[in-house]
Order: structure tokens, then sequence, then C-alpha cells
């Protein structure tokens, strides 16, 4: 089980050095884009790894996957 | 602490019946059954995520008022992109940066405190925990001297519309970090009395779920605040 809060620890450093160097060109919409998508996969490995809600109830996934998905939307439709 | 290891050495080497337990022969009656959280552990069930239903809808409240306040933002920035971009220019996307990775980190130690607190290893758990407590401490330093700088230079709260979003949601999250800190310390001075242990480590489970929250509210307030633009 550590080993996969390790493993996990060391993909969201990846994924946080991956935004921070995609910041000078944040302006593009595509670059939103992408920043949204990592930020919404860095999320959900907190979530799933991290707060064990891999093997919690699917509607709990449901509901924290839309919070994530409107996020994301809401970026992306006003940086448009 | 130490009395409680007698107990548990006393008992036949950690028997059910040491650990306040039902010994494994006695058959727990239906309504027992229903409320043993391990029992229902086994079986995703809505109401008992980990860490307590009441800490997932606090949880799901936040995320959405973030979320709301973050949306908001954007919208207001679509409205007046060069005003906004000005005083965005401003921030210190390093430190951003560095707070990313400061409670991250956190995230990752606390996760393994209460991984390590279900399997007995109280001592490693509390080293754990203490790491945690460490790093919001560095996060609110971080955080603090960014603060620190922003209001020696006049960018108040009233300064124009993206500090107002900036103070509100920034410092919306300051007072969770600080209130995470609170909540570490404190259930890492009732796991070295042995209050918590892997028997009972439910209120463990709940604090870290809090501490989780607030790398999620920062997951979303980074790049939304200090790197879209």
């Amino acid at each position: 089980m550590t080993k996969e809060y390790r493993i996990t620890w060391a993909a969201l450093v990846i994924l946080a050095i991956a935004s921070y160097s995609m910041s000078g060109r944040s302006d593009e919409e595509l670059f939103v884009a992408m920043l949204s998508a990592t930020t919404v996969v860095k999320m959900s490995l907190v979530v799933l790894v991290f707060m064990e809600m891999k093997k919690a109830h699917p509607a709990w996934l449901l509901i924290l996957g839309g919070i994530m998905l409107l996020f994301a939307t809401l970026m992306l439709l006003f940086s448009a | 602490m130490k009395n409680n290891n007698k107990t548990l050495k006393s008992g036949s080497s950690g028997s059910g019946a040491a650990r306040g337990l039902p010994p494994k022969s006695t058959k727990l009656t239906e309504s027992e059954s229903r409320d043993d959280p391990k029992t229902l552990r086994a079986k995703p069930q809505f109401f008992y995520p980990p860490g307590g239903i009441l800490i997932w809808m606090i949880i799901v409240v936040e995320l959405l008022t973030f979320t709301a306040g973050l949306g908001a933002y954007a919208w207001q920035r679509s409205l007046s992109p060069e005003a906004f971009s000005i005083s965005q220019s401003t921030l210190n996307i390093t430190a951003g940066f560095i707070n990313t990775l400061v409670l991250l980190s956190s995230g990752f130690f606390i996760a393994e405190a209460v991984y390590l607190l279900k399997k007995g290893r109280v001592r490693s758990s509390l080293h754990r925990i203490a790491i945690s407590i460490s790093l919001g401490i560095a996060f609110l330093f971080i955080k603090g001297s960014e603060y620190s700088d922003k209001l020696s230079h006049g960018y108040d709260l009233t300064h124009d519309s993206f500090f107002t979003f900036y103070w509100l949601l920034t410092g919306f999250h300051f007072l969770h970090v600080l209130t995470g800190v609170v909540i570490l310390s404190v259930l890492a001075v009732k796991i070295h009395k042995g209050i918590y242990n892997h028997d009972n480590y439910l209120d463990v489970e709940t604090g870290a779920a809090f501490w989780h929250l607030c790398d999620l509210i920062w997951l979303m307030l980074y790049p939304a605040l200090y790197l879209i633009k």
C-alpha cells in the first residue's frame, strides 16, 4: 500500500511540474484544456488513492467526478 | 500508552477480547453487525465512505463552494481579461508551485500515517503526522510571505476585482490549512496517548480526509489563479 502511495505521489509531482512548465503558454486555449485536464487527473489521484475512495460507493465517485468536470468546464468556458 | 500496551500483552497475544472486541466465536446480532464500521467497510455503502459520511458531505459542499467561487472569478476575468492579466502577473508562480509540492507531499505522508496506524505501527504513523504538520506550517509560512509581499505593494482586498477574488479564495483556503494543522496536532497527541490505535482510527481517517480536502482545494486554486491567463 505504501508503494502505491509513493507511486501516486511521484505521479502527482510530475503532473505538478508539467502544470508549472505550462504556465508560460497558458494563454492559449489548448494549454488551458491541458491544465484543466492535469488538474482533474491530480484531484482524481488524491481522491482515489490518498483518500481511499476507489472502493467507495460509485455514487461518491459520480458526485466527485461531476464536481471536477464542472470545474474544468468553467475554466474552459470562460477562458475561450 | 504504557497501560494499553500492558493490556494488549496480558491478553492472548493481541486477541480480540484484549482489544475490546467480542470473542471470535460469539456471533454478532444484526444491529451490532450493522453498526460495526469494519463490517460496513466490507461492501461499499453510500453512507459509510472512509472517514464517515459527515466529512464527505463537508468535502462535497466545500468543493462546490470553491468551484462556484472560481467559476465567478473566471466569468469576471472573461469580462475584463487585460485588467485581470496585469494583476495576475504580480503573483509569484514559483511560490505557488512550491506550495503545491508541499501540500501534495503532506497529503502523501498523512495517507501513509493512516495506513500505518491501521497496521498498528503507531510510532511510524506519528512520525508521518509530524512531517505532515511541518509541511502544513511550511505552506502557511510561504503563503504568509506572499500575503505580506502583496500587502506591502498595496494589493489588498479592495485593490481591484482580481485581488478581491485572490484574497477571498486563497484566504479561505489558508484558514482551512490552519484548521487542518490544529486537527492533525490534536490527532497526533491523542495517538501518542493511545486513544487512537489500530482498532480505533475513524477520527484519524476523518482528520486525514479534511487535510486532503486542503490539497484538493489548492489543486483547483493554483492553476485557476496563478497559471491560466
